[in-house]
């Protein structure tokens, strides 16, 4: 009797026992790691100053690289091209001081800084830039797909790289440098890894205007880069915070935690204004939505079908719901990016007008029933389905865009129904299943020649989303990636503009803004002007001054 | 009690369960619309380059047929291999144990808290069931519940850390951690308003079950004699109505335990606390398969491993459960 | 001994206007030391709610319930408390009378644990003469309930019950639950301790059959009210309220194949 009752002592001593050692074992493990981070930031042991600026990273995967030559993506400013995507339609050097390119545009020459150094003190050579297309192709990294039209890559002396290409490439810097373009990486560090797939760089030694230094917990470190050879930071670093819900970081943002918060809504915008040393300001987008079609649909296989529903666009509304949006007015142009190449005949074809747009329906063989619905030209009601993807999905612009169509395309007769599809390859499909869709580009630069290309079909690209083939533009095409002489590139963009607005393959709809606010006690130097979306641009960090 | 055959027997059918976990978990994943390659690239180029996609096919298996895929994947987690993260291009095993650590800072303790209080809370409830300030408590319980536990993380960062400013916004430590290195204090500090909310949602939920038991074991006639045979109330509820109440607890507590690591997803967006759940959800996302089935696989130990311990427990405490007696 | 006058017991149901539900209503009852009274109601007539009160584990709504003297609802809890060991009860189910977690052996000593009677010594030998006493074998000491059989357990209840000498025991169906084998073997344990002991008992009952054998006189409980009351031989003789003739009809029907079972007590069970 009483022997059970110290059994059951015991029990729950061992019971007890075992719990205890659980959680104790549990709380060492968290420890030891957090002892282990701890261990790599005391190496550095640098005091935060107040000329870093602390911007929030909204994911931790953001954050957490694994090495540049697996990912185009890795901390800001640490690695640099040779070329940077200039925003105002030209390129500006960066690892490259100057290039030439021959008249067929397939050999280009780049004369390479002379006193750059990589971050470790090595000199930077035009060995690293040959060296990084031979690796990322002998590996068959990702990224490789890049350098695809590269075929060689010669170095005459150390400060020349002469890069010849497969076929003439007009737009090879367009390649090299826009998202995600190629980062040079150092040949004295990757030539020793033998297994860059699964290789974690901790030390990131790179050419830009910023040195990593760590990434802890929670934050990841850019210090300024003191031998940088060209333009210095005026900041002494930049500290990463990731700050997940978008919500907290404009509360951190008014805490003075952040000194800056990008990509913030109209309402929080509006939000923000008059509160004590925050500023905002909106930098223009250099993408477009737009409302495609499928030509080799029907009913968008009939070209004045397409001509009638680019009547049927109320562009000035949709943009109104964007709150940040502005209508777009040529096709895949945006006059205030693409300046000179934007064909001044060609903007505003795009007038919002029904009437006309039934009149040309009319003229062209469809018809009315007695309930209104538009009849095709073969007799049956015309309905559409536009597939949804996930791109502009987060931000609701697919929604605002399909709530303004429907209504507008019902006074038509025309019947619109939409599905989402969360997958890419299935949204694709869907894409070719139908005769509209809408496709949204923020980012996008469209602002030359080139962006043009992507109605085209040519022996790279066998078929393009809008299933488009004009044989006439395809030439074009053809013409303004083999030849380096602007003057010829421009005349040619001019024709293509004035076919893309007689085939209509899509109606440009508009563009969406974002709007960036920051403490304007702490940095000023934010507002580069359009297309600086980023506030983690390298050009952008270089050119903040702190405010004293 | 348990015997011994009865418990080899009991951790075979565990074995067998684990196979059909990771069978299933494997199949699915693979069979899941979309994948890592095509999302990756484009979202960082506007065309999708078809011989970057097949070559990133080749280099991880996956373009052999998916049973031979499945094989070398049992055949390598047989080893201890775990593979690979499409994203990182690290190994996973590291990767979600890293996670998982810091996720326990707040899981850990919350859970635990919430257990003991739901249970003294529902069994307070239970056994003053009727009486005024049980039924204060089960509405307020009613209406806390009734509001989406994401609702009460915002207020509870806008009062206690933006308004008040008695906690941090979020995040896992202070800034200076970039300067002098990881402090205890500080991560506890950055840790104390997540458990608590952590640990207030726990508690309501065990708080219904506990509540629930204790009325039901307080109509048992044998309270009744605990009464008669003179025994004073508090003798009653802990000798008598607290230990029979407590045994439902056990299985549910147990698999709560088993559910911490899949994280908590709200409470690791609402404070920054980039844990287990966050890293479930991007690979989710991004479908980077070897890091949703480290993910998987892991949680599939846990929760068979927690069932055992669950049994042999509940037999330990329950001696109407008898294990192996048929 | 135990006399309950006018009792009541009711619950409050409605939100604006509030409804009461009769359990037991305006019950008047005595019993005299060494007597016993039978209970005789259909389930739900209030028979339960009744005995519990009178031990006061069920809190009346209204009367009075005086025990040797000693008006029971003006004690305060730890008065009451001291007056325990002198009145116990018996359930209906062994099952759910004692607690699963605990083998009989605790649940028998329990009591004796809490009003620390003797040394331990003492008490382990007090256990196993309650044993005997109940016609329970000292090997199944260490068993919890769901290993013993129905009539072990409730030999044990009653070990439990009668551990504290009591004066005053309500039973309530002690043997609804059980085998009919079974039911005699308890019935007549309970005569014989009910004799050796000197018990006052309350004996509550569905079945006015087994109230014959066990007491003189009978209370018959209908929707909560007394609707008959006196000598048990009288009342089944002459029942006047519709009930009670009901009742007696039913036990008539069933004598021929009660008598039956009960002179014949099978070797069912393995406790007796």
């Amino acid at each position: 009797m009483e022997e059970s009752s110290g059994q059951k002592r015991k029990r729950i001593i061992v019971y007890g026992g075992l719990c205890l050692i659980v959680i104790i074992a549990l709380c060492i493990a968290a420890w030891g790691s957090g002892i282990g981070n701890a261990a790599e930031g005391d190496s550095k042991n640098k005091e935060i100053s107040a000329d870093e600026v602390i911007i929030p990273a909204s994911s931790s995967s953001s954050i957490t690289y694994t090495s540049n030559m697996q990912k185009g993506g890795v901390p800001p400013g640490i690695y640099q091209g040779l070329v940077i995507k200039d925003l105002n339609g030209t390129f500006d050097p960066a690892l490259a001081e100057s290039w030439d390119v021959s008249a067929d545009a397939k050999t280009w020459t780049f004369h390479l800084a002379k006193d750059a150094l990589w971050s470790d003190g090595v000199p930077f050579t035009c060995a690293d830039v040959k060296f990084t297309n031979d690796y990322l192709k002998s590996n068959n990294l990702t990224l490789a797909f890049v350098l695809n039209d590269v075929q060689s890559i010669e170095c005459p002396d150390d400060s020349t790289a002469v890069i010849t290409l497969k076929t003439s490439y007009s737009g090879f810097l367009d390649q090299i440098s826009r998202q995600p373009g190629i980062t040079i990486s150092p040949q004295h560090i990757w030539q020793n890894i033998t297994d860059p797939q699964h290789y974690e760089d901790e030390k990131f030694i790179g050419t830009g205007p910023f040195v990593f230094d760590q990434n802890t917990a929670g934050y990841a470190r850019l210090l300024k880069n003191d031998a940088y050879y060209g333009k210095k930071a005026q900041i002494s670093g930049v500290v990463l915070k990731v700050i997940t819900n978008p919500d907290s970081q404009v509360l951190a943002l008014k805490n003075g935690e952040v000194d800056v918060v990008s990509d913030i809504s109209p309402a929080v915008a509006k939000s923000l204004d008059g509160e004590k040393n925050i500023a905002v300001y909106t930098v223009k987008d250099t993408g477009a939505y737009e409302v495609a079609f499928n030509l080799a649909q029907y009913p968008a296989n009939i070209t004045a079908f397409r001509r009638a529903i680019s009547h049927a666009v109320d562009r000035d509304t949709i943009s109104s719901l964007f709150g940040t949006g502005r209508p777009t007015e040529t096709t895949f142009l945006i006059p205030s990016l693409a300046g000179k190449y934007v064909n001044p005949e060609d903007v505003g074809m795009y007038t919002y007008n029904l009437t006309e747009a039934r009149e040309i329906l009319k003229n062209s063989g469809f018809t009315w029933d007695g309930k209104g619905l538009l009849l095709g030209p073969d007799g049956n009601v015309v309905t559409l389905t536009i597939p949804l993807g996930t791109k502009g999905q987060a931000s609701g612009g697919n929604q605002k865009i399909v709530s303004v169509l429907k209504n507008d395309w019902e006074k038509l007769g025309i019947t619109l129904s939409t599905v989402s599809y969360d997958d890419q390859k299935q949204y694709k499909k869907a894409i070719n299943a139908n005769a509209v869709f809408l496709d949204s580009f923020p980012v996008t630069l469209h602002d030359d020649a080139d962006a043009l290309t992507n109605f085209a079909v040519t022996p790279l690209q066998d078929t393009n989303y809008y299933n488009y083939n004009n044989p006439e533009y395809n030439a074009l095409v053809a013409g303004i990636r083999n030849t380096a002489d602007q003057t010829k590139i421009m005349s040619m963009a001019y024709q293509m503009q004035d076919i893309l607005a007689k085939d209509i393959p899509t109606v440009p709809v508009c563009t969406s803004d974002t709007i960036v606010a920051y403490r304007s006690d702490r940095f000023t130097g934010w507002d580069l002007g359009q297309g600086y979306y980023s506030v983690t641009d390298p050009r952008v960090l270089t050119n903040l001054i702190p405010v004293k | 009690m348990i015997d011994g055959h009865y418990l080899l027997r009991r951790i075979g059918y565990s074995g067998a369960a684990f196979v059909i976990c990771v069978t299933l978990t494997f199949f699915i994943l693979h069979l899941m619309p979309g994948d890592y390659i095509t999302n990756y690239l484009l979202s960082i180029s506007n065309y999708l380059p078809q011989e970057a996609v097949d070559q990133f096919y080749q280099q991880y298996g996956l373009d052999r047929p998916l049973w031979e895929q499945y094989v070398i994947y049992v055949c390598n987690i047989l080893q201890g291999h775990w593979g690979y993260s499409y994203q990182y291009g690290l190994p996973v095993f590291p990767m979600i144990m890293q996670k998982l650590t810091w996720s326990l800072v707040i899981l850990l303790p919350a859970v635990l808290l919430g257990i003991a209080i739901g249970i003294v809370l529902g069994a307070w409830s239970g056994w003053k069931s009727g009486g005024k300030k049980d039924l204060a408590l089960f509405n307020f319980m009613i209406v806390f519940r009734a509001i989406p536990e994401f609702w009460w993380a915002i207020m509870a960062v806008w009062v206690f850390a933006f308004s008040l400013q008695w906690f941090p916004l979020g995040g896992f430590t202070s800034i200076s951690v970039l300067s002098s290195g990881l402090n205890p204090w500080d991560v506890l500090y950055h840790a104390i308003l997540p458990i608590c909310l952590l640990t207030s949602f726990i508690v309501a939920g065990n708080y219904y079950v506990m509540r629930n038991s204790m009325i039901a074991v307080i109509g048992e006639d044998y309270i009744t004699t605990a009464r008669a045979k003179g025994l004073d109330e508090r003798a009653v509820l802990w000798r008598h109505a607290l230990k029979n109440a407590l045994l439902p607890m056990v299985t549910m507590t147990t698999f709560q335990v088993a559910g911490i690591i899949m994280g908590s997803v709200f409470i690791e967006t609402v404070f920054s606390w980039p844990g287990i759940g966050l890293l479930t959800t991007d690979a989710l996302r991004m479908r980077d398969l070897p890091i949703l089935e480290g993910i998987f696989l892991l949680d599939a130990l846990m929760t068979i491993g927690a069932m055992l311990a669950a049994d042999i427990l509940a037999s330990h405490l329950d001696p109407r459960i008898r294990m192996g007696d048929q | 001994m135990i006399e309950v006058d006018a009792v009541s017991k009711y619950y409050t149901s409605g939100f604006f206007s509030r409804i009461r539900t009769y359990a037991v209503e305006d019950v008047s009852l005595s019993i005299r030391r060494g007597e016993t009274l039978g209970l005789v109601g259909e389930s739900g007539s209030g028979k339960s709610t009744l005995g519990r009160m009178m031990l006061r584990l069920v809190e009346p709504s209204a009367g009075r319930i005086v025990f040797e003297g000693i008006d029971l609802r003006a004690l305060k809890t730890p008065a009451m408390r001291q007056l325990r060991p002198r009145m116990q009860i018996v359930f209906q189910d062994p099952d759910t009378a004692l607690d699963p977690r605990m083998t009989i052996w605790e649940s028998v000593a329990e009591p004796l644990m809490v009003w620390q009677q003797g040394s331990r010594h003492e008490r382990d030998d007090r256990v196993l003469e309650l044993f005997a006493m109940v016609g329970l074998q000292p090997e199944l000491a260490d068993r919890r309930p769901f290993e013993l059989s129905g009539g072990q357990k409730q030999r044990a209840a009653i070990a439990r019950a009668i551990a504290l000498e009591p004066e005053f025991i309500v039973l309530d169906e002690p043997t609804a639950a059980l085998d009919l084998s079974v039911q005699a073997q308890i019935l007549s344990l309970v005569q014989v301790l009910r004799k050796r002991m000197n018990l006052t008992l309350l004996f509550i009952s569905h079945d006015l059959q087994v109230v014959e054998q066990m007491s003189g006189s009978v209370a018959v409980l209908h929707k909560g009210r007394i609707v008959e009351y006196g000598r048990t031989a009288d009342i089944l003789h002459c029942p006047a309220h519709p009930y009670t003739i009901q009742l007696v009809e039913a036990a008539r029907r069933s004598e021929v194949w009660f008598g039956k079972q009960r002179g014949n007590p099978g070797p069912g069970d393995g406790a007796g």
